[in-house]
């Protein structure tokens, strides 16, 4: 049962969206032609498909390239048409198989935050990786598949919290400071199992880089 | 040749309604089956019972198509083709072929449209069905093989709709492809066969009527004082004659004072299947008056000629000899040219008798006519001189309302056998009578017109423009003869309009061939464009049955197996026949495996192969697999309107309703196999 109907029903496909996971979409057709022909299999009247086409392109950052054959596009382009076209009827559960695959850090975090942004919309997304920080990002509940079988189901910060250990994290504190809290942590009786400046992740690193030279074109490596 | 065997659409529905009512149970059965072994072989037989009912259960609601949808996949389908450059390409090769294709057609030949239109027609059947092929045949494997067809079948759309939806797309393109390459090829028969001719005015000499001894060496009409002949163009000349047309012969012979007056015209004769209109140039339409001892000429831009007495006394020769025809055009100040081909591409409307009884030779009734022992098994043949021989053509329902003139255009397409040479140079006479038995006072009468002579043209229609109204012979109660003039079909005809024409020979010695089509009435001329429309809708229709049969088989074979697989079809569709005739040992020769023994051992095809009989075993048993499957695809040959086309004849348009619903009963009954094809497949939902 999917959607209170059977799975084996063609209409429940209407409350559905699916992007799997190569974009197996039309490379003769345009962006837009894209949208419009998925459109048309929901049986959308004209003026709506038009409207959502061109919100879902823009939604997706690909107003630039509507006109184009989608056999031109990058691999990223690819993914976020075919994540509009999973979106086209507005569904209520959306499926994707492998959404980041192949996509570089600026179309990941796109992506990612595309989903989110249907998250806070109220839709369910479920969506099927490999990319396991991915998933830790975006999602709330994850279930972990392993030889057909599902061993574990459950909310991610749930599953992930380790019980025995806290963390604090603070800003600017002196050494001094840091060894007092020591001090502190021992008289509790508590082992201090490691206390380091935290790294940021790579994908942070990435981002903050294309941000920086965004704002200052001409920026190169070593001459900060 | 016409459509002779053609009987109209409401006799064929009603066994063709029954007929398909038989096959869709049958089918339907067969389909249930072969549903149910799979199911059995997949998921045992307990749950296969509940997979079929469900299977069947589900496909009701699916066969309501939504036409966006549908319409989405045919767009589909088109933006495939054109962007794939599929059409660009057929389109390419057609224009091509008709660039160069004009150099190498033979247009002196006796019948010049006849190879221009099989050139077009052949060439672009030949594309648009080799295109169809590919184009349906490729589609869908591509897409599985894709996977594209994953990102579609999530969507809520029925397999029937992925099906119907591409053969719709395919056939939009085609059409397009076809009416481009319609049009641009009937521009191309019309340029190609269009010229005109000059003559020399000074050329004209005298003959005499129906004198085989002329300048040209050819034959004279038997109303012909004047010959000359145009110069050639498109590989052949007309003759030129000056023909009478009508005299003021009362005044001659009830008077004698010889005639007031006679009515000429210039005619140029019927070469490579076509003749002109004849035009004086340097004469006003309204004519032009000219006046020589006592005589009035007044000649017209169209080749018309009068000649009026103003004093003297003439006989209808002594008219015309008065100012030989040279000197009197170029006295004018004419100059003679003709106008564009007349009579070459035509649609006739042929109006053929319902029923062809024979009399033999005593007078007894007869199914058939002689067999004289050769040509076409279709004509049965009368023979002349004192025999009762007759053909009867019997027309039922003939309505007055359908021809418009006073004179009705008879057809005759006869054969002549010869059993003796005769004079040479002249041809075998015939003569028909029209008759009608009706009732009159309580009894039976039969009224009998009087007969009408004819030469017969061999290997050629000829024409005869019968009056409609006819003096018609009857006797009255007593048995004395009545004489009375009669409308042939308003009254001779009667309400029924039923009419006989029965047709004989006169020459002792001499055969006349006849088949059903050989005598019809001439009714209006259609559009010859239209025509070649309707030929081009049969076109279409074969295309549709290719694009149905390749989508169909492409929804369970990969590309390449499908389209060899429609090959194979298309082959079936166009040679069933001779498949039926090899299955059914009508012609000799035997079947693939015996004809390849045969090619290899270079054997004829009659001997004995000394094999056992295991090769001839083998080969049957491929040949009623090969004849059963010309029961599936329909006779492509039927849709085929060429030979009909070119030979001048109208298409009906009862019999494209047919051939359409044909068409579109084939393609649903695809498009149902490819459904399920495609739901066991487990692509589709």
């Amino acid at each position: 049962m999917v959607l209170g109907e059977e799975a084996s029903k063609v209409s429940k496909n209407e409350r559905i969206g699916y992007l799997p996971e190569e974009s197996y979409l039309y490379r003769f057709l345009t962006a837009e032609e894209t949208l419009d022909f998925y459109g048309r299999l929901f049986d959308m009247p004209a003026d709506i498909r038009r409207e959502r086409a061109r919100k879902l392109i823009e939604q997706v950052g690909l107003n630039h390239a509507r006109k184009r054959q989608l056999r031109e596009y990058s691999k990223g382009m690819t993914r976020r048409i075919g994540l509009a076209q999973a979106l086209i009827n507005d569904p209520e559960l959306i499926f994707l198989d492998e959404p980041t695959s192949g996509l570089d850090p600026l179309g990941t975090r796109e992506m990612k935050d595309l989903i989110l942004k249907l998250r806070d919309e109220g839709k369910t997304v479920v969506m099927s990786s490999h990319q396991l920080d991915d998933v830790q990002d975006v999602c709330d509940r994850i279930g972990i598949l392993f030889q057909g079988e599902l061993k574990e189901l459950g909310r991610v910060d749930e599953l992930l919290r380790v019980e025995q250990e806290t963390q604090i994290r603070t800003s600017r504190l002196s050494p001094e400071a840091v060894e007092e809290i020591r001090q502190v942590i021992a008289r509790h009786s508590g082992e201090t199992i490691e206390v380091t400046h935290p790294r940021t992740t790579l994908e942070q690193l990435f981002l903050e880089i294309v941000r920086q030279s965004e704002e200052r074109p001409g920026l190169r490596a070593g001459s900060r | 040749m016409g459509y002779d065997d053609y009987k109209g659409i409401l006799d064929w529905i009603g066994p063709a309604l029954w007929q398909f009512f038989l096959v869709a149970v049958a089918a339907a059965a067969l389909g249930t089956a072969i549903a149910a072994l799979i199911s059995i072989v997949r998921y045992g037989p307990s749950e296969a019972f509940y997979k079929v009912w469900e299977g069947i259960f589900r496909a009701v609601p699916d066969l309501m198509l939504s036409p966006r949808r549908v319409g989405a996949i045919a767009r589909l389908a088109i933006q495939e083709t054109l962007r794939r450059r599929v059409m660009l390409v057929a389109f390419g090769i057609f224009a091509l072929a008709l660039l160069f294709g004009g150099w190498f057609l033979d247009s002196s030949s006796d019948h010049p449209e006849r190879t221009y239109l099989g050139f077009v027609l052949a060439g672009t059947q030949f594309l648009v069905l080799f295109m169809g092929l590919l184009i349906s045949t490729f589609s869908l494997p591509q897409d599985i093989q894709n996977k594209t067809i994953y990102t579609v079948v999530t969507k809520p759309i029925r397999a029937s709709e992925i099906v119907v939806g591409r053969i719709v797309g395919f056939l939009l393109v085609g059409s397009v492809l076809l009416t481009a390459m319609g049009l641009i090829s009937l521009g191309f028969v019309i340029a190609g066969l269009s010229h005109d001719h000059r003559a020399e005015v000074t050329e004209f000499a005298r003959i005499e009527p129906s004198s085989t001894d002329t300048p040209s060496g050819r034959r004279a009409s038997d109303n012909a004082y004047y010959e000359a002949q145009t110069r050639r163009e498109s590989g052949h000349r007309h003759r030129i004659e000056l023909q009478l047309l009508d005299a003021d012969r009362e005044s001659l012979t009830s008077e004698g004072t010889g005639v007031r007056w006679v009515d000429l015209a210039l005619r140029t004769q019927v070469e490579s299947g076509h003749r002109h209109d004849v035009i004086l140039d340097g004469i006003p339409a309204d004519g032009k008056r000219l006046e020589r001892d006592g005589l009035t000429y007044t000649l017209f831009r169209d080749g018309g000629l009068k000649i009026e007495v103003q004093e003297g006394l003439y006989d209808v020769v002594g008219l015309i000899d008065a100012w030989p025809l040279g000197e009197l055009l170029q006295e004018a100040g004419a100059t003679l040219e003709t106008s564009g081909p007349v009579d070459i591409l035509v649609a006739r409307v042929p109006r053929y008798a319902d029923e062809l009884s024979f009399l033999d030779r005593e007078g007894g009734v007869a199914r058939e006519g002689v067999n004289v022992g050769k040509m076409s098994m279709k004509f049965s043949y009368i023979d002349g001189g004192s025999s009762m021989s007759r053909a009867i053509f019997r027309f039922i329902g003939l309505r007055g309302s359908d021809f418009p003139a006073e004179r009705v255009p008879l057809d005759l397409s006869l054969r002549v056998f010869r059993t003796l040479k005769g004079d040479i140079t002249r041809r075998v006479t015939g003569e028909i009578i029209f008759r009608n038995t009706k009732e009159v006072d309580g009894r039976q009468v039969v009224f009998t017109s009087d007969p009408i002579a004819f030469e017969s043209q061999e290997y050629a229609i000829q024409t005869l423009p019968i009056e409609r109204r006819q003096m018609v012979n009857w006797q009255d109660v007593e048995g004395n003869p009545q004489r009375v003039e009669m409308d042939l079909f308003d009254e001779l005809a009667g309400e029924t309009g039923t009419l006989e024409a029965v047709l004989r020979c006169n020459d002792p010695g001499q055969y006349f061939g006849v088949s059903p089509a050989s005598v019809y009435f001439k009714m209006k001329d259609a559009s010859f464009a239209l025509n070649f429309g309707k030929c081009y809708l049969g076109i279409w229709m074969q295309l549709a049955l290719v694009t149905s049969l390749g989508v169909t088989l492409s929804t369970f074979l990969n590309a390449s197996v499908s389209l060899l697989s429609t090959l194979s079809g298309l082959c079936v569709g166009f040679f069933g026949q001779f498949i039926n005739e090899l299955a059914s040992k009508e012609l000799e020769g035997g079947g693939p495996l015996e004809a390849l023994y045969r090619l290899v051992t270079q054997m004829n095809l009659t001997g004995e192969i000394g094999d056992g009989g295991w090769l001839s075993s083998a080969d049957e048993i491929v040949l009623q697999v090969m004849n059963a499957t010309t029961n599936i695809v329909p006779d492509f040959t039927k849709f085929d309107s060429q030979v009909p086309l070119a030979d001048g004849y109208d298409i009906p348009f009862g019999l494209l309703a047919i051939q359409m619903l044909v068409t579109l009963t084939f393609a649903a009954g695809c498009s149902v196999v490819g459904y399920f094809a495609l739901r066991t497949r487990e692509i589709a939902a």
